[in-house]
């Protein structure tokens, strides 16, 4: 009899795990181990960011000055036409490893340093973008009534550019620059978090605790930033995260298209666009900043994918 | 749902209106967007003619409703690069040639999403599901402006087969710049497709469908894949946005001659009429698109007429 008892409960063990308490927190490292992509998505940026804080131990060539008479020597391990008259093709060697471009900067201390821009622009945009998104959707929500409608209204018409022509039309009057292109990032993004936040906090609104809060007296003001806003933080986090590879991805190109932080940086948009214009001569110049900008926002997308399972169980039971 | 459709033009046409007024506040955001027109060596007596012209020199309120009344009669001012035409023709001229391009890119993504996003969500978790999530996964990390300028290094540059740049309308011109701007589109509605597909083929309809012995091709393509398509035409009805953005990018790669090129060249050479029209009517058409997909819906998903 008690051998079979004993039987039983290895049917019942994995429900038991199942069933202890584990806070999100703990539930997403947990499955960040299961998941081999989230992992290696967070190699990846980890990796990228090191680079980038690092980047005047990892080289020591200045990426915005050239060496004019090594222009366009091609990467280690390739050969290319020399460009003086009449000399014999050139082998790239480690002095360049990913090659130089057409001021003879050195490509892999442009992307390392340009890696700085990247980050620095995604992370603040979608920041930035989210707060204040977010604060209009906790209102909004929170109030309804006509503040609502005209919140939302307002982000109508936000919508209603594409998110890169909104960019590009207020980079055009204001002009671009570091602090510009993040402004201008984080106005063309702000809508889709007020209404995440709109949403969850219109569902909360209705929840006991609130009422309980409310019941006992709570401010409005508190009411809304300790009580109801981290309920709904999670779809932000999670939007967020996909958002901070959509900027970097349209800081290149704000960048490629000349209207980004300038010429005074060197950027993976910058280096695209001089790529372009050599792409019939100089293949490695269009190549690596392109490769950088694919394998960042690729880590970031993994990663996302990755927070979205662990924190939104409604959305890993269709996944 | 005569009622639902008017709600709809309603607000779209206040949405327009918005759009009209965003215009005008961003292209006065700097104040006075003379010194920036004309450039550095501009004389004060040019920059005083020339404010008159516009009508700057009048208050704020009454430049708004001149701006209003103007756009509501077509009257768009001249262009200050190509002088002697207004800015709304140089942009309608040069708008056929963008519609084409987001329209065989939209075409492609949707097909293609479609196809790939049904065999993965129906063969969940096979090789070709992992494989088609994979290059999802990396469709929407690569920047296609920088696909674009690979595609032109590997088919144009090396091997010849097809046109670098320029703007023809023949298949060997369209082929690269469509890939290029279908791509994140693409890979987006794919993943999208598979969901859809996997939560309606986790219904009980279905379930139904298939315990009444429905042979499984009738049960993915006439009943599975009707209800799934619903939340992609929305998607399809904001891709179309995506895509009138990605254009200018797009453009640029391959100086394919249509209004992104023509906003970015408006940029660099400051004609700001040209800036401001191609900024109203890309997001005029965009509002408009969405509207006609609005309505598509009463159509599509009867549910939405009730409410």
């Amino acid at each position: 009899m008690a051998g079979e008892r004993a039987s039983v409960p290895t049917l019942l063990t994995p429900f038991a795990d199942v069933r202890a308490r584990r806070s999100a927190m703990q539930r997403a490292l947990r499955l960040l181990r299961r998941n081999r992509l989230g992992l290696l998505g967070t190699a990846i940026l980890s990796t990228v960011v090191l680079a980038a804080i690092l980047a005047p131990f990892l080289t020591s060539y200045d990426p915005m000055i050239g060496d004019i008479t090594k222009r366009l020597t091609c990467p280690v391990l390739t050969w290319c036409p020399s460009f003086m008259p009449g000399a014999t093709p050139v082998r790239g060697s480690l002095d360049h490893p990913l090659g130089t471009d057409q001021l003879g900067r050195d490509i892999f201390s442009r992307i390392v340093y340009g890696a700085r821009v990247s980050l620095i622009v995604g992370l603040a945009a979608v920041l930035l973008g989210a707060g204040f998104g977010s604060t209009l959707g906790l209102v909004s929500g929170y109030y309804g009534g006509r503040v609502d409608a005209l919140i939302m209204r307002i982000g109508d018409v936000f919508l209603a550019f594409p998110y890169l022509l909104l960019a590009i039309a207020i980079v055009a009057v204001l002009g671009g620059g570091l602090l510009n292109v993040i402004i201008v990032l984080a106005i063309a993004t702000w809508v889709p978090y007020a209404r995440i936040m709109r949403g969850s906090v219109l569902s909360a609104k209705e929840q006991e605790y609130v009422i309980a809060a409310r019941a006992i007296g709570v401010r409005d003001l508190a009411l809304l930033f300790k009580h109801v806003a981290p309920n709904c933080i999670t779809p932000i986090i999670v939007f967020g995260t996909f958002n901070v590879a959509a900027a970097i991805i349209a800081e290149a190109g704000l960048s490629f298209l000349g209207l980004g932080v300038g010429a005074t940086r060197p950027t993976w948009g910058n280096m695209l666009a001089d790529g372009r214009a050599y792409v019939a001569t100089a293949w490695w110049l269009a190549t690596f900043p392109g490769l950088a900008i694919m394998l960042t926002v690729l880590s970031i997308n993994m990663i996302g994918d990755w927070l979205r399972d662990a924190l939104d169980p409604h959305l890993r039971n269709i996944e | 749902m005569g009622q639902y459709i008017l709600r709809r033009v309603v607000h779209a046409f206040f949405v327009v209106l918005g759009v009209v007024t965003a215009v005008f506040v961003i292209t006065n955001l700097t104040g006075d967007p003379v010194q920036l027109m004309l450039g550095e060596a501009a004389t004060a007596q040019d920059i005083e003619r020339v404010r008159r012209e516009l009508g700057l020199d009048r208050p704020l309120y009454v430049q708004y409703l001149n701006f209003l009344s103007s756009v509501a009669r077509g009257d768009f001012p001249e262009s200050l690069r190509y002088r002697g035409y207004s800015a709304l023709e140089i942009v309608l001229a040069r708008y056929p040639r963008t519609i084409v391009l987001a329209l065989a890119a939209l075409l492609v993504s949707v097909v293609l999403a479609v196809v790939f996003g049904t065999i993965s969500a129906v063969k969940r978790y096979s090789v070709i599901d992992n494989v088609v999530m994979l290059l999802a996964l990396f469709g929407q990390s690569i920047p296609n402006f920088w696909l674009g300028i690979m595609l032109i290094l590997i088919f144009a540059v090396n091997l010849g087969w097809l046109p670098s740049q320029g703007y023809k309308l023949s298949p060997a011109y369209l082929i690269l710049p469509t890939i290029t701007l279908a791509s994140p589109g693409l890979a987006r509605l794919t993943r999208l497709t598979r969901s859809g597909m996997l939560e309606v083929l986790n219904s009980d309809y279905i379930r139904t469908a298939r315990a009444k012995g429905l042979r499984e091709r009738v049960v993915i393509f006439r009943h599975a894949f009707k209800n799934a398509a619903i939340p992609l035409v929305t998607v399809i009805g904001l891709d179309f946005g995506v895509l009138l953005g990605g254009a200018i990018i797009t453009e640029q790669i391959f100086q394919w001659d249509g209004v992104g090129q023509l906003l970015v060249n408006a940029i660099y050479s400051r004609d700001f009429p040209v800036i401001q029209t191609s900024v109203l009517i890309i997001a005029v058409s965009f509002v408009l698109i969405n509207l006609i997909v609005d309505i598509m819906y009463t159509w599509l998903d009867p549910r939405v007429r009730l409410t």
